[in-house]
Parts: C-alpha cells; sequence; structure tokens
C-alpha cells in the first residue's frame, strides 16, 4: 500500500468516527426529547399562594410557581432560564353603577430565573417566590382593587408570557418554548 | 490460453457484479439515512404532543422540509450509487463521491433554506416552541469540509497514479 494511502485511511478512520459521534449525538438528541415529552410526569408546573395579596397588611404574602423537570434524556440540560410576565384578572364589581362586573387585567410581576446545568438522570426541582415587594401593583393600587373586586369571583393569573429556553445535546441544540396568555390558576380572595 | 482468458472474462463479470450489489447496497443505506429517517422524524414532529397540548410543525413549512430532504435524498442515493458501484480507486469513483460529498453539503445547507434549521412549532392555543439546529448542522459542515478535501486529494491521486493503480489492480487479478 502506498504511503499516500496509509495517510488517507488514518484521516478517513478519523472523520468517520466524527461523523459517526455527531450522528449518535444526533439521534441520542431525538431519543432523549422522547424520553422526556413521552411522560407526562417529567414536566410539571404549580402554582401556590398564601396570605392575601390585595391586603397591604398581610406579610405572609406569597406567590410560588414550582415546577419540577425530570431529565430522562442522555445529555444534560444547559442554561435552563425561565422568563416570567405575570398578570391578574379580576372582576371589578359594579364598575359603572348599573350592577354589572367589569374584568380588569393588571399587570403583576416580571422577572427571569436561571438555573443550574441539569444533569442526564437528575431532577430539578425550583422555584420562583414572588413577594408583595417583587409586584408590580402599588400598595395604593392593591387596595383599590381590595375594595372594588367581587369577592364570589376569582382571581386569575395569567401569564402574559412565559419563556423558557435551554440548550441540549452538548449545546449543540437550542430550544425556546413561548407561551402567551395561559391561564395559570385562579384564586379566591380570602 | 484460452483457459486464462475465460478466467479472466469470468473475474471481470464476478466484479462487475460485485460492485452492482455493493452500489444498491450503499444507495439504499442513503436513502434510508438521507430520506426516510428525515421523513420519520419530521412526521413524527407533527403529531407530538406535550402535557396533552398538540405541537404542529406549519402544513406549509413541512412541505417545504419534506421537498427539499426528498429532492437532495433522492440525488445523494443516485450518486452514492454510482460512486460504490464503480471499482476501487478508479477515477469514475473519485468523481462521484466528490460529487456525493458535495450534494451533502448541499443537502444540510437545505435545512436551512427550507426552514429546519429553526423549526418553529406551535403549541395549540397556548405559543411557540423554537429549536435551533444552527450549532448541529454547523458542526456537521466542518466534517464535510474535511471530507470534501480528502476526497478531492483521492481525485487527484487517482488521476496521477492511474498508470501505477492499474498496474496493481491487474496484479491483483
Amino acid at each position: 500500500m502506498r504511503y499516500s494511502r496509509i495517510a488517507r485511511l488514518i484521516m478517513r478512520i478519523f472523520l468517520l468516527l466524527l461523523a459517526s459521534t455527531m450522528s449518535l449525538v444526533s439521534f441520542l438528541g431525538g431519543y432523549s426529547a422522547l424520553l422526556i415529552l413521552g411522560d407526562e410526569k417529567n414536566i410539571d408546573l404549580n402554582v401556590d399562594m398564601t396570605g392575601n395579596m390585595l391586603n397591604t397588611n398581610d406579610t405572609t404574602f406569597e406567590l410560588k410557581i414550582g415546577f419540577k423537570f425530570d431529565n430522562k434524556g442522555y445529555f444534560d440540560l444547559e442554561d435552563l432560564k425561565i422568563e416570567l410576565e405575570l398578570s391578574m384578572v379580576y372582576e371589578y364589581f359594579n364598575y359603572s353603577g348599573d350592577g354589572k362586573n367589569k374584568p380588569i387585567g393588571v399587570s403583576l410581576y416580571e422577572g427571569k430565573k436561571t438555573f443550574k446545568t441539569v444533569e442526564n438522570g437528575e431532577k430539578l426541582k425550583g422555584s420562583i417566590s414572588i413577594e408583595r415587594a417583587d409586584l408590580e401593583i402599588t400598595d395604593a393600587i392593591a387596595s383599590d382593587i381590595y375594595n372594588h373586586i367581587d369577592p364570589r369571583k376569582d382571581i386569575i393569573f395569567m401569564g402574559d408570557r412565559i419563556a423558557i429556553s435551554g440548550k441540549y445535546s452538548l449545546g449543540l441544540i437550542s430550544f425556546n418554548v413561548e407561551i402567551e396568555d395561559y391561564e395559570i390558576e385562579s384564586f379566591k380572595i380570602s | 490460453m484460452s483457459f486464462s482468458k475465460e478466467k479472466i472474462k469470468k473475474t471481470l463479470e464476478n466484479a462487475k457484479i460485485k460492485n452492482m450489489i455493493r452500489g444498491v447496497i450503499f444507495a439504499t443505506i442513503y436513502i434510508i439515512t438521507t430520506i426516510v429517517i428525515p421523513f420519520l422524524t419530521f412526521s413524527w414532529v407533527m403529531s407530538l404532543e406535550i402535557e396533552g397540548v398538540d405541537l404542529e410543525l406549519y402544513q406549509d413549512r413541512y412541505n417545504q422540509i419534506i421537498f427539499f430532504v426528498l429532492a437532495f435524498g433522492l440525488l445523494i442515493s443516485g450518486t452514492a450509487f454510482f460512486a460504490y458501484s464503480s471499482p476501487s480507486q478508479s477515477i469514475r469513483r473519485g468523481v462521484f463521491s466528490l460529487i456525493q460529498i458535495i450534494l451533502n453539503c448541499f443537502y444540510l445547507w437545505s435545512y436551512k433554506f427550507s426552514g429546519a434549521l429553526e423549526l418553529e412549532l406551535v403549541l395549540v392555543d397556548m405559543g411557540v416552541v423554537t429549536i435551533d439546529l444552527a450549532q448541529m448542522i454547523l458542526t456537521y459542515m466542518g466534517i464535510y469540509f474535511l471530507v470534501v478535501i480528502l476526497k478531492t486529494y483521492d481525485l487527484v491521486d487517482f488521476i496521477v497514479n492511474r498508470n501505477k493503480i492499474k498496474y496493481e489492480r491487474g496484479k491483483k487479478r
């Protein structure tokens, strides 16, 4: 065999290894998506509220948005970031004095949180806690809502924009989930 | 003398059949990897469901992606047949291998202009999921660029050392 052929054979083996590795990474990335998205238990989102958000004297108020992610795939989930824009919709009691309520939307919170890398096989249990100081509504607006809200009706928490982004498959695949106008949870004001 | 001629004829015929079979096998492999697997993947994505929410790929985007996958996939598979059914170290193989790898680059690049590079999926009544495959495709392109260099070198070698290769091939027979 000629020397040039030997050199090319080595190069060919090297390229074959590279291409095979890439194919394997692509395949396992797709298969991981199937494993994670195939089971509803792997992703969970819930909202919990304690205290009265509209009572400015209530110091126990906390809105907790918890989520669970089970990385059942083959790669680590990197640069996970969640951006939230929350609002609430309430019923303004007897708005025009004709006995009819009017639904009013108020912007509540805008923020983002980044998380550490979720290694493969690991579970991420994270939460975003929103306290009174984090809210966009002032005490005066909160008091005004408290005085005019129809207590029989629910307050609806809306995700005006929920953006989840991250990287998978050794950082080769990036994803971004954008959810708009999503009804997260509804509560009765206590 | 006639016995020797017969033997050479038979050897050449066997080699031709072997080459044809090799060509068909490789063309089939390329049909599976460049057409069937991508087609099944995108069809799976079309009917995906997350947390009970349907995930949809825009129909026109899907048609566009499938068109490019099918067009380049067929071209690659066709050239793979001609490349692998050609005798080893022949100029024909060198030319077809080079064409095939360049087509592979176009195939990867077609993911960009067909819209598959930044795949946008609709979460029905909720929002949008965007999957960015640019990094992965660029890495593949890097590997293919090295392969293009190698195949060009192969072709030059097959042309320059044509007589030597023919002599070695004849010696084997």
